[in-house]
């Protein structure tokens, strides 16, 4: 994680990741760069274009204190060299702007409009250069992650339209709908232009749920750090809490025990698990499959009540901590776990061979919702979904961490990228999930859960990642001398993904649109943060 | 064979003879609470809780509000005398402060309870106006999720609310009471408003967990609000972090059966 001088094109930095010898005991390397705003197209599009990386993650920092400047991140993943390549770049605080690379690079768009919200730094050159999370009621020059943001003044409500995309033509209609929607799920907008039953174009339009976590994260211990994590998104309880706390392990060079990775990695796939079956339940309902629909929410009763039984919470909370865990598993639970993987992989094959063997169920999930590998990799999208299309990312194989660096994990891609795509490989990755837990427990011995290394802080900030059930999420910690959280900034794996559900309706129908939207389940708490 | 099918889905939990047998207080472990006489008083619980929910008095008495408790556990791993535990916490209550509970960090008598309520409930109007028939909206303004997914398990086949004559529909105009969770953040209260004004009276609100209840974790900033209390009137507290569908089932049924009773107050207004 050595930090090495400016950057400015791919030669540079194939020297700095062969120079890098920084192992961090045996898990994919985090390399720290910095650059200049001028370097930075050509070197993101040489990233992407000749060493075959993916733009993972944009943030920014206010540094106006300590160098009169913005500090601006640029996070690329290299599965070749099995590194993240973090490049940071100055903005002075008198030019509040930086080049986008947004037209050529469309997955930076989310992430320089969330900038451009909530610092007040203009991406020059942004195609779409409207608020993103922030509503048209938010006052203009009011930017919240600024230092200058004064937290306990009250905000007033302005008058504000926010411009959804028009779509003209004849027999071209608007279907609003949401943010309430009808079922029991988040809220969020969603306006369709169709013509007939034909959707045309899906404009989103999320965050009603911004509860400003990133800047809540600021100056709290790193107990209540994971206490936060935990509730960005309820179903990656664990997931988002492992992100943080790899983050500050990182960041700390702590090493966790092998019993605390172990278990991580147990409770990881639980975790999987019933997220998986929520996500196939909730599938086949939206085929009005009434007894599919019931079956895996029985399954699903039966993994959250082990989670239950054996960590006092529906959603396991209260585990993860930086270090390890907060509480071990006793011999019973662990022989409880492995009893029930036996039972489970059964029911769990019954399941799926009673969804396929319908033709009305495979008739409504195939060619329903395709997304394809290009979209997919140009937009940057993670987990089953991206997998689902055919892109082979998963962060347990390609940067591993944990226990996933002694356990040689099967990639598990298929190609179609459609709604029965996605289903079928939920399936197997439930049952990759089991095979993990079963390994996990296996050679599992007794003792220390919670390293207790002397912390000291090597470095004051460090990126932490997890493949969630819904993909690679990516936390950015920084860490005061205090062993205070200094800053913090979330990629979850929604954020990414959201903006490929346009794509992926796009030809299909407004009654196939639930159906699609619970195959790529996506979290709305999770993206709003 | 009915029998036999009715045990292998529904766990003996959760019975119906069960579920009226208890009272309408009970959830599953969720809550810090004194398990005996020892506390000494030294507030490493008060000051390690991120959300407030533990405060100490000048009288020596610890008090805890579980409106505000997200069961997080940092108190009890924290307690050097080991006598606060994650206990059974109390489920729906009408108002606030009924969500307060007291405990004495002095040695007490060993016939006083380690905890009790900080006010005994006033006098309030027993109303079964939903009791046989219940139609549930869900609105969610701001919750981490977690307790959506819970909402949606009790209609799920192992709870099971349709049973009990509760339903979810799809739109507010065919409801007769809101289920709120979430602190209101300041992109859904207009959203809370309209739906609440949709939504025809009589009804009831129920805040679920605990940002509905008090603001929670995230509450209580420009983003994110002080509970749905601040915005609308509120029947029902559901605490919880988040509460489970036992916790959330129970004190329905609480309401339906009047032991959860409410102050008389009018929405429409």
């Amino acid at each position: 994680m050595a930090t090495t001088k400016c950057i400015r094109n791919t030669e540079d930095i194939m020297r700095v990741i062969l120079g890098n010898t920084n192992e961090y005991h045996g898990e994919a390397r985090e390399i720290v760069t910095d650059s200049e705003l001028a370097f930075l197209p050509e070197l993101a599009l040489g990233i992407v274009e000749k060493l075959n990386g993916t733009l993972q993650f944009i943030f920014a920092e206010d540094n106006r204190s300590q160098n009169n400047a913005f500090s601006l991140h640029h996070v690329f993943s290299i599965p070749s060299h099995r590194c993240m390549l973090h490049v940071m770049s100055e903005i002075p605080a008198d030019t509040p702007e930086f080049p986008s690379l947004a037209l050529r690079l469309p997955s930076a768009n989310w992430h320089e409009r969330k900038i451009a919200d909530m610092l007040g730094l203009t991406p020059v050159g942004h195609p779409d250069p409207r608020r993103l999370v922030l509503h048209e009621d938010w006052p203009e020059g009011l930017y919240p992650w600024r230092t200058d943001f004064d937290q306990t003044q009250a905000v007033p409500r302005v008058e504000g339209t926010y411009m959804f995309h028009k779509i003209d033509g004849e027999g071209v209609f608007e279907i609003p709908v949401g943010p309430v929607h009808a079922g029991i799920i988040e809220p969020g907008h969603f306006r369709f232009s169709s013509v007939g039953e034909k959707i045309l174009y899906l404009e989103l339009r999320l965050f009603y749920k911004h509860r400003g976590i990133e800047r809540f994260m600021e100056g709290r211990s790193l107990l209540e750090g994971a206490i936060a994590a935990e509730r960005i998104s309820g179903d990656e309880t664990i997931a988002n809490a492992v992100a943080y706390s790899q983050a500050v392990e990182r960041a700390l060079g702590l090493a966790i025990p092998e019993r605390a990775k172990r278990l991580r990695a147990v409770l990881l796939e639980l975790e999987r698990t019933h997220c998986h079956l929520a996500d196939i339940g909730g599938a086949v309902t939206d085929v009005a499959f009434a007894v599919g629909a019931a079956k895996a929410a029985i399954l699903r009763e039966k993994v959250l009540d082990l989670c239950e039984r054996i960590s006092g919470s529906r959603f396991m909370r209260g585990m993860i901590v930086p270090g390890g865990l907060r509480r071990d598993l006793n011999n019973r639970a662990v022989l409880q776990v492995a009893n029930f993987i036996e039972v489970e992989l059964c029911a769990v094959q019954e399941l799926e061979s009673s969804i396929f063997s319908r033709s009305s169920i495979v008739d409504r999930f195939t060619r329903t919702g395709s997304l394809s590998a290009e979209h997919a990799l140009k937009l940057g999208v993670v987990g089953p979904i991206a997998r689902a299309s055919g892109v082979p990312v998963d962060a347990r194989i390609n940067y591993p961490y944990g226990f996933y660096t002694m356990y040689p994990l099967g990639l598990i891609t298929r190609s179609e990228g459609d709604v029965a795509s996605r289903v079928k490989l939920k399936f197997d990755e439930i049952r990759q999930s089991l095979a993990v837990i079963k390994a996990a427990l296996d050679g599992i011995e007794q003792g220390a859960i919670y390293g207790d290394d002397e912390a000291t802080i090597i470095h004051s900030q460090a990126l932490g990642w997890v493949e969630a059930p819904r993909g690679q999420a990516i936390c950015w910690v920084e860490i005061t001398e205090t062993s205070k959280i200094a800053q913090c900034r979330w990629r979850t794996p929604s954020f990414s993904n959201w903006p490929a559900l346009p794509l992926a309706l796009q030809g299909d129908i407004v009654p196939d649109f639930p159906l699609v939207n619970k195959s790529f389940n996506l979290s709305y708490a999770g993206n709003d943060l | 064979m009915r029998k036999f099918r009715c045990k292998r889905i529904c766990r003996p939990k959760v019975t119906i003879k069960d579920l009226d047998r208890r009272p309408p207080s009970y959830a599953d472990r969720w809550a810090p609470m004194l398990a005996g006489n020892g506390c000494s008083g030294c507030m490493a619980c008060a000051e390690v809780c991120p959300t407030g929910a533990i405060a100490f008095n000048n009288s020596g008495q610890i008090l805890f509000k579980h409106d505000a408790c997200i069961a997080c556990r940092a108190c009890t791993d924290l307690c050097e005398p080991g006598v606060l535990i994650l206990g059974p916490g109390i489920g729906g209550a009408v108002t606030r402060s009924e969500l307060s509970y007291v405990g004495s960090t002095d040695k007490a008598s060993a016939d006083e309870p380690a905890i009790r309520p900080l006010k005994t409930p006033g006098p309030s109007k027993t109303i079964k106006i939903f009791a046989k028939s219940m139609h549930v909206r869900e609105v969610d303004c701001g919750s981490c999720n977690a307790c959506e997914l819970e909402i949606a398990a009790i209609s799920n086949p192992v709870y099971d609310a349709e049973r009990f004559g509760i339903s979810f529909v799809a739109s507010p105009r065919h409801a007769d009471v809101l289920f709120v969770t979430g602190s209101v953040t300041r992109q859904m209260e207009l959203a809370l408003n309209k739906t609440m004004a949709a939504t025809p009276s009589p009804k009831l609100v129920v805040a679920v967990g605990a940002c509905a209840c008090s603001g929670g974790l995230f509450g209580n900033t420009q983003f994110a609000g002080a509970g749905v209390d601040a915005s609308i009137k509120v029947d029902i507290y559901i605490p919880g972090c988040p509460p489970s569908p036992r916790a959330i089932l129970s004190s329905i049924r609480g309401l339906q059966r009047g032991t959860i009773t409410r102050s008389e107050h009018d929405h429409s207004r």
